[in-house]
């Protein structure tokens, strides 16, 4: 990394499953208006825009982001990595600065899922036409296979995927921007219905819309502002196919092995050589609680093999952590900005500016992003210390 | 808060082109996309004289409704070789992800990066999965695509001139001998589409399965990328001077006032567009020829877009990197001027340009 870059601004829309009375670009400029506000700046402080919109068909409109992200006059990109979009388009962001290109670049993420008949069916094409398609492999079912894995494997069972869900739906509640937030009790979870064994409805993230925006500047530009310095950020890919990663040298399916070296390679850059101790927030883009519970080995929480009881500790309250203040995407996932959201989410948690959600003073926050069927992967680290 | 300039030519070591290849085909029953993709990918590599192994990150250009799945990088990108490292798709045209990677090197992230786009317009239509950008309720009804705004570029040109292009069936005749004589063109079209007025059969762009693969590193390999520049306009066509192609112009401007380089400077331009007349806006666009006169420029200069342009095969979102690519063979074969600058638009309707100049050393 040569030279120090900060998040300076972050606006959101508040996340619901339609937004019948705004379009796209009302949505963006909402978000954007807000974040520029939060940074303190204009739109011509603006070098760059990049973009984050995933699948296409989830909005119904092809490149619904020229319509409505894209601005005259300046450089725009956008990423597409699926869920992970948000975080590839920051790490895009700060590509498009350390070169030299822009000293403020503005990245912008959009979902209008809520615009889709039924978004699993879309899912259902994001896998193999042939091979995949007519057994309903959605990303539901593919969360299912690897929540059976761990119970078999790990002794995983339906409670901790409840009370993993439980616990971001009741830190929801303090995050006004999740719409219809509300508490849901372990049992009530577990008395929802099921999408696929071993998901049931409330282990799963609903449809959601919205828009988020974060402002990153580069040191010399950042003057008095608040800040939250980008002290380490990584992205790694996997193969596609599932198949071939149940049994092999670099790590199973559920060890999510691109989130572990994305990872690894932003805590070499951030200093972090025990993250239990040196982290203080985690908003991690899992949108199954099964997800998460794979995450947590990943991110160097635990070892693979005490994956069951490290969760059974950290939901006692016997570990130390802060996991999803904001309610992490099982609160909301608006596909395309999740990862973004995670990463505006933590820079509020550093800056201290999360409102009722804040958690104490917080040093440093981690967000990872997701993509695929856990094929892409990415880590931010956040800190109060400029690198 | 102030935006600077771009600064990073003034570091130490440039980003070269260490490898390219491109693959045209039609329909080959043979080989599936991710099979097209890893044939070009590895020619690329070989062309570099690396292995995937020495490669950090993959930067790759793709639609997810011309590749007829959603998220289709999931099944593209490791092809690309984007598995267990950096990669990172944009659903824009490949000249943008040349410019990406490019950024990813001067960023001193990476050192080596692989850049691949692809479209294979025999299963994926592109001017079908086009039309879905226009807004559903009041422009997608009128049938509004690439070509089609083509066509009223064509129109609202020729009432500009109040006449017809002058040389304009020249123009076209010598776009298709410079097809003809590039042995890298598609054989032969997947389809042929109807020319919408008044845009003429000759003019249209050759649709075929096409794959370009570009190794970026820091090794002097003779090509240097040493210029870059973007530009943006409305999306509004309503908004657009739509003879003008401003963000063309923009993204040429600050590409070359980056490198240094003029006009003069240059031996080999391409240009891309959806058709011949589209290619013929841009040269005018870009400062190269005086509006009025850019089939005229088109004709009698022969560093404009030698490979035959959009007649030499085509199909979004290769588009820019098929024609980077082309650019680089050409300096590769040797220059009175060696250096090149190429021009490639994104949806909707080059609502968005990517301009790169390289050169030679």
């Amino acid at each position: 990394m040569t030279g120090a870059i900060g998040v300076v601004g972050v606006g959101q829309t508040p996340y619901r499953r339609q937004n019948p009375d705004k379009s796209a670009a009302e949505l963006v400029y909402d978000a954007v208006r807000a974040a520029l506000h939060d940074a303190d700046i204009e739109m011509d402080a603006v070098g760059a825009v990049i973009g984050g919109v995933a699948p296409d068909a989830l909005a119904g409109i092809n490149d619904i982001d020229r319509m409505s992200i894209a601005r005259p006059g300046r450089p725009y990109l956008r990423v597409n990595t699926g869920g992970a979009t948000g975080a590839s388009a920051l790490q895009a962001a700060l590509t498009w600065i350390r070169a030299g290109r822009a000293d403020t670049v503005l990245v912008v993420a959009l979902e209008r899922m809520g615009q889709a008949t039924t978004a699993q069916a879309i899912f259902n094409t994001i896998f193999d036409p042939i091979y995949e398609k007519d057994f309903v492999l959605t990303t539901i079912t593919m969360a299912g296979i690897r929540g059976s894995m761990l119970m078999k494997r790990h002794g995983f069972g339906e409670r901790h995927w409840a009370r993993i869900a439980s616990r971001n739906f009741t830190h929801a509640v303090d995050n006004p921007l999740v719409v219809g937030a509300r508490v849901r009790t372990p049992e009530q979870v577990l008395a929802s219905p099921m999408l696929a064994w071993p998901i049931h409805q409330y282990e799963a993230c609903p449809i959601s819309e919205g828009a988020c925006a974060v402002v990153v500047s580069r040191d010399g530009v950042v003057g008095t502002r608040s800040v939250a310095w980008v002290q380490g950020m990584a992205g790694s890919s996997d193969s596609y196919s599932m198949g071939e990663r149940v049994n092999r040298r670099e790590g199973s399916l559920i060890e999510m092995v691109p989130l572990k070296r994305a990872a690894a390679a932003a805590y070499r850059q951030a200093g972090i050589t025990d993250p239990g101790t040196q982290v203080d927030v985690f908003e991690l883009q899992a949108p199954f609680s099964i997800i998460e519970a794979m995450a947590y080995p990943a991110l160097g929480l635990c070892d693979v093999a005490e994956s069951r009881a490290f969760v059974d500790r950290l939901l006692d309250g016997e570990v130390g952590l802060e996991m999803n203040p904001s309610g992490g995407a099982q609160a909301a996932n608006p596909v395309s900005a999740t990862a973004l959201i995670r990463i505006a989410e933590s820079a509020l948690q550093v800056r201290g500016v999360a409102g009722a959600r804040q958690r104490g003073e917080v040093r440093r926050a981690v967000a990872t992003g997701q993509g695929g069927a856990t094929q892409f992967s990415s880590v931010c680290v956040l800190g109060r210390d400029r690198p | 808060m102030t935006t600077t300039r771009f600064e990073y030519m003034t570091s130490a070591s440039p980003v070269t082109v260490e490898g390219v290849a491109l693959q045209r085909s039609c329909a080959d029953q043979t080989r599936s996309l991710p099979e097209l993709i890893f044939d070009c990918v590895r020619a690329a590599l070989a062309d570099a004289g690396v292995r995937m192994a020495d490669v950090d990150s993959v930067c790759i250009a793709a639609e997810d409704l011309i590749d007829g799945r959603s998220l289709s990088s999931m099944i593209t990108g490791p092809a690309a070789g984007a598995y267990l490292r950096d990669e990172i798709r944009l659903s824009e045209d490949g000249l943008a992800a040349v410019s990406l990677g490019t950024a990813q090197i001067q960023s001193h992230a990476f050192d080596r990066v692989v850049v691949a786009a692809w479209g294979r317009a025999s299963e994926g239509d592109p001017q079908r999965s086009g039309a879905r950008s226009f807004d559903p309720f009041t422009e997608q009804p009128l049938g509004l695509s690439e070509l089609a705004v083509s066509a009223l570029r064509a129109c609202a040109y020729l009432k500009r001139q109040a006449g017809d292009m002058p040389r304009r069936a020249e123009a076209g005749q010598a776009r298709a001998d410079r097809a003809a004589a590039n042995p890298r063109s598609a054989a032969k079209p997947v389809r042929t589409v109807p020319a919408p007025f008044p845009l003429r059969p000759a003019e249209l762009r050759t649709e075929t399965d096409a794959v370009a693969a570009v190794v970026l590193g820091r090794a002097p390999a003779g090509i240097a990328v040493t210029g870059v520049g973007h530009g943006t306009e409305s999306w509004h066509l309503g908004e657009r001077d739509l003879t003008a192609m401003a963000s063309a112009g923009a993204a040429a401007r600050a590409a070359l006032a980056q490198s240094g380089l003029g006009w003069n400077d240059l031996g080999v331009l391409e240009l891309a567009g959806t058709t011949l007349f589209d290619e013929i806006l841009l040269l005018e666009s870009i400062g190269l020829a005086e509006t009025g006169t850019g089939a005229v420029s088109f004709l009698t200069d022969p560093r404009i877009n030698p490979s035959g342009g959009g007649a030499a095969g085509d199909c979004e979102p290769a588009t820019g990197l098929l024609r980077f690519a082309e650019a680089v063979l050409r300096l590769r074969g040797g220059l009175a001027n060696p250096a090149g600058l190429v021009v490639s638009g994104s949806a909707l309707a080059g609502q968005t340009h990517t301009a790169v100049v390289i050169e030679a050393s």
